[in-house]
């Protein structure tokens, strides 16, 4: 169909550019921008929605690149290289008079002089090539990801997560986490080595804070509880002990190891009791959560735990 | 007095309304004034909340969900049985609305032979994706007829027995799909949003399309979404966008959609009010503060009391020191509905770093505050704050944290709005901070009981700065969670008095409440719809029907009171089993 035929042109048109763009422009200049060592970055898709900007056919690359260089001489120097703006001019990547514009219609009556009450000075440009430079913008603007994300790399590259002073972590460990974790290799529920496991602060820090999910000691994930042991006791005092599949004010349901699923309504005369291998991790963030140096104990820690390679 | 002045306002504006219908040359196939004679009158929608269907995204125009029908009550809820599932809610995809659903679950829309499928929108039918239908607002019930909506699609159906009835399908031009908070209905005429922008107008009976205009820029990157409201002869819609734009509610004619005016959630220009609360004029006019959850209205003085959405950037610097407030942003804010301006505003997250969003549903309420009769607004938000506001001048009068683990402020100033605590902000090394309280599931309020009912979730993650430019970041960019802990969730009950919670229900998750003058209330427990005495939280009663979309509904038809719920992408009705005592007479089914 037509419009399939046009969407798939548009869409490697996309692609195409924004590979043009980002490789022989090296991914307009934004200071301190591209992608971090953290991994935490997706690769960037070829299309990063389906707004109108995300899809309209965008100009030919001879016409874009001729129009980065427009952009560059003439407009680069208040709203920067990579178009989000400086103190001197606005972001124009989310000005909604070029998500608006089609082909330079309204570009140029503000290049002619008709935001000059709000700061933009005309400019001394011939109509093609306005039309040329928002060609190149709207290029760019096709490249703004879900919930209004900029273009380009997610993180900025080089940030230092680990910020905390080591030897004070080596006391805040001893006081909040000595009680269940063993610093020395072979100790109880061990941490020895956790500095070298992880490659970057941030997922270190994640992972000791989380606990379990993040030592990878045991198979659950996230907070809802299924996974964790659990044991029921009926009314004539036998038990029953497994892992938890369900568990609400009417149904608890449990896998014993057999791998035998076991479904029990809930009564007064049935007790059960998970026990959340997560608890004193969860409690130790609430802790931390409410005091005014908590981030600062946890970043310590961190710091702390980094040195144990 | 002033009731009257409503009547008046409302009988004047039916003539205006036919008067203006016939005025412009309507492209529809019907007479032109059609729209205006008979089916909803604008007028009943003053009554409360009871016997009158459920006509609006409340219900009735206080947002308390509280429904005067007591039918079911404590002493039978224990016999409220099914009366009815509906099948066939499945969403358009293709050219036609017919294409197989994405997944390939099953062929076709399956809406039960002959179900006619009504098909608009200016996009190609490529971008729909289909499958079973999403449901995440309310269902308005009206002379014996339910409508209901999901993104890009809206349906009628028979409220005694589920039928699909029609269905109609928009061929979407792309834009952020979120949940659509249900339609609104003007005489004859249905509303709804769509995503991709447009306010289009249906012909209750049919499903056929009467009109489509506008309701933001698409290009603008603006979503729609939220539930339209018919005040009297005005018809009221908001819009999202998660970009930098500035946020807007506006006033159509529910005749023929054109604009009445509008209102910016931010400064828009020199002299602007608020303007001395952002860093520049540009960071105002792309600082956001979206509409997209209805508000309660104040038949009496005309004002609209609504939420506006988190600035932009959220999560980055970018709006100025933490002592700029970013007007209006996270604010409850007074409208006056023929006018379009401002009356009061409160703002309950000032300098908003978390996406708070406080767009909540706001609950009128009439009674007394520390022994003096007072009009009150109500309100629990995403931040975790409860507030109580006198609701005709906006005075504060009650702030309190709701939210178990919330930590993100450092208390409240006099006039009891939140401190934002600028090192709970998201940074580089990770701050601990607790996450979303509430967000747009429906509250409610009984008379009975005097307690506001709400969701309460309760989580601790490390908030990460990931996008370091002094510049600030762009919409919802530049930040990453990890370590996400949940301490629980309950159904809340608070006293407005002290905004102290009275007590706690644990739940799994909820998805709005609804309270009955049976002295019951209604909501879910993750796969469960529970009743549950509104007193003292204990439970009732209970069925398992799936992860519920929103609010449960009541209605009266034919003697017997229903209630609703949607999970999944079907309706669930329950009445009781036995014969009710309203002398109904012999009942020909068992339905």
């Amino acid at each position: 169909m037509l419009r399939l035929t046009k969407w798939t042109f548009g869409v490697a048109l996309t692609v195409g550019l924004g590979l043009a763009v980002q490789l022989g422009a090296q991914a307009p200049g934004r200071a301190g921008r591209g992608r971090g060592a953290a991994g935490a970055a997706p690769a960037r898709p070829a299309r990063r929605g389906n707004y109108e900007q995300n899809m309209r056919p965008l100009a030919a690359p001879e016409v874009i690149a001729h129009g980065k260089e427009l952009y560059d001489a003439n407009c680069a120097s208040c709203h920067a290289a990579d178009m989000l703006g400086s103190d001197k001019g606005g972001n124009l990547v989310a000005s909604q008079n070029l998500l608006n514009d089609q082909n330079g219609e309204l570009i140029e009556p503000i290049v002619a002089g008709s935001q000059a009450s709000f700061g933009m000075p005309a400019q001394t440009l011939s109509k093609d090539d306005v039309d040329t430079i928002a060609a190149y913008m709207h290029s760019v603007a096709a490249q703004v990801g879900s919930q209004g994300r900029p273009p380009g790399p997610q993180e900025t590259p080089g940030l230092k997560v680990i910020v905390g002073d080591a030897v004070a972590g080596k006391a805040d460990f001893d006081t909040n986490c000595s009680s269940c974790h063993s610093a020395e290799a072979g100790g109880q529920r061990s941490v020895a080595g956790i500095g070298a496991k992880y490659e970057d602060g941030r997922s270190l820090q994640n992972a000791w804070v989380s606990g379990t999910t993040g030592f990878s000691f045991g198979g659950r994930g996230g907070g809802g509880g299924t996974g964790n042991p659990v044991t029921v006791t009926m009314a004539n005092g036998d038990t029953l002990s497994g892992k938890l599949v369900t568990e609400n004010e009417f149904v608890v349901v449990l896998t014993t190891p057999d791998d035998v699923r076991h479904s029990f309504d809930r009564d007064a005369n049935l007790t059960v009791k998970v026990t959340d291998p997560d608890a004193a991790h969860k409690d130790l963030v609430l802790k931390l959560s409410q005091e005014p140096n908590g981030d600062t104990v946890m970043h310590n820690v961190t710091a702390y735990l980094a040195t144990l390679k | 007095m002033k009731r009257l002045s409503t009547v008046l306002s409302a009988a004047l504006f039916v003539l205006l309304a036919s008067s203006f219908a016939l005025a412009q040359s309507a492209p529809a196939e019907a007479p032109a004034s059609a729209g205006a004679q008979g089916g909803l009158e604008p007028t009943s929608l003053l009554k409360p909340l009871g016997d009158n269907g459920w006509p609006t995204y409340c219900g009735d125009y206080t947002c308390k969900r509280y429904s005067s029908l007591d039918l079911v009550n404590q002493s039978n809820v224990n016999n409220l049985s099914l009366a009815w599932v509906s099948e066939g809610l499945e969403s358009g995809s293709g050219p036609t609305g017919t294409g197989a659903p994405a997944g390939g679950r099953r062929g076709g829309f399956g809406g039960g032979g002959g179900t006619p499928t009504i098909v608009g929108g200016f996009g190609t039918g490529e971008l729909n994706s289909g499958g079973p239908a999403r449901f995440a607002g309310s269902v308005l019930e009206v002379n014996g007829t339910l409508y209901l909506s999901a993104p890009d699609n809206a349906w009628a159906v028979d409220a005694h027995d589920g039928t699909v009835l029609w269905h109609f399908y928009w061929k979407t031009r792309g834009g952020t799909h979120t949940g659509n908070r249900g339609m609104a209905m003007w005489h004859n005429n249905l509303y709804f949003e769509v995503a991709d922008d447009n306010l289009i107008c249906l012909d209750a009976a049919t499903g056929k399309e009467k009109w489509s205009v506008p309701s933001a820029s698409f290009a603008g990157q603006y979503f729609s979404d939220s539930a339209p409201l018919v005040f009297g002869d005005h018809l009221i819609v908001g819009a999202g966008n998660d970009e930098n734009a500035p946020g807007f509610l506006q006033s159509v004619d529910p005749a023929t959609g054109k604009r009445q005016w509008i209102l910016y959630s931010t400064p828009m220009k020199q002299g602007d009010p608020g303007l001395n609360t952002w860093p520049s004029l540009y960071a105002a006019q792309h600082g956001a503060g979206s509409t997209w959850v209805a508000g309660a209205y104040d038949p009496e003085t005309h004002l609209y009391v609504y939420g506006t959405g988190n600035p932009t950037p959220a999560y980055t610097t970018g709006r100025g020191p933490g002592t700029m407030d970013n007007l209006f942003t996270d604010s409850l804010i007074a409208v006056n509905v023929d006018t379009g301006k401002m009356a009061w505003y409160y703002q309950t997250s000032p300098h908003d770093m978390h996406d708070w969003d406080s767009t909540e549903t706001p609950i009128f309420v009439d009674g007394n505050f520390n022994g003096q009769p007072r009009k009150m607004v109500l309100q629990a938000l995403r931040n975790g704050y409860f507030f109580v506001l006198d609701r005709t001048t906006g005075k504060h009068l009650v702030t309190s944290k709701f939210g178990k683990v919330v930590n993100f402020a450092n208390g409240v100033n006099a006039n009891g709005n939140p401190i934002p605590n600028m090192e709970k902000a998201a940074t580089i090394p990770g701050s601990i901070v607790n996450g979303d309280v509430t967000n747009y599931p429906p509250p409610s309020y009984s008379p009975i009981s005097k307690l506001f009912y709400v969701e309460e979730n309760n989580s601790l993650r490390i908030l990460y700065l990931t996008d370091a430019d002094p510049r600030g970041s762009m919409g919802l960019g530049g930040t990453s969670g990890g370590a996400n802990f949940s301490f629980g969730s309950n159904i809340d009950a608070i006293d407005y008095n002290t905004g102290k919670v009275v007590w706690r229900h644990p739940v799994e998750r909820n998805a709005g409440l609804l309270s009955t003058a049976g002295n019951l209330l209604f909501g879910g427990d993750g796969d469960y719809l529970v009743a549950l005495n509104p007193e003292t939280g204990k439970t009732l009663w209970h069925s398992k029907i799936g992860a519920e979309g929103n609010a449960p509904e009541t209605y009266m038809l034919d003697g017997k009171q229903y209630v609703l719920a949607v999970a999944g992408n079907q309706l669930f009705a329950f009445v009781l089993n036995q014969p009710s005592s309203v002398g109904a007479p012999a009942v020909a089914s068992n339905r």
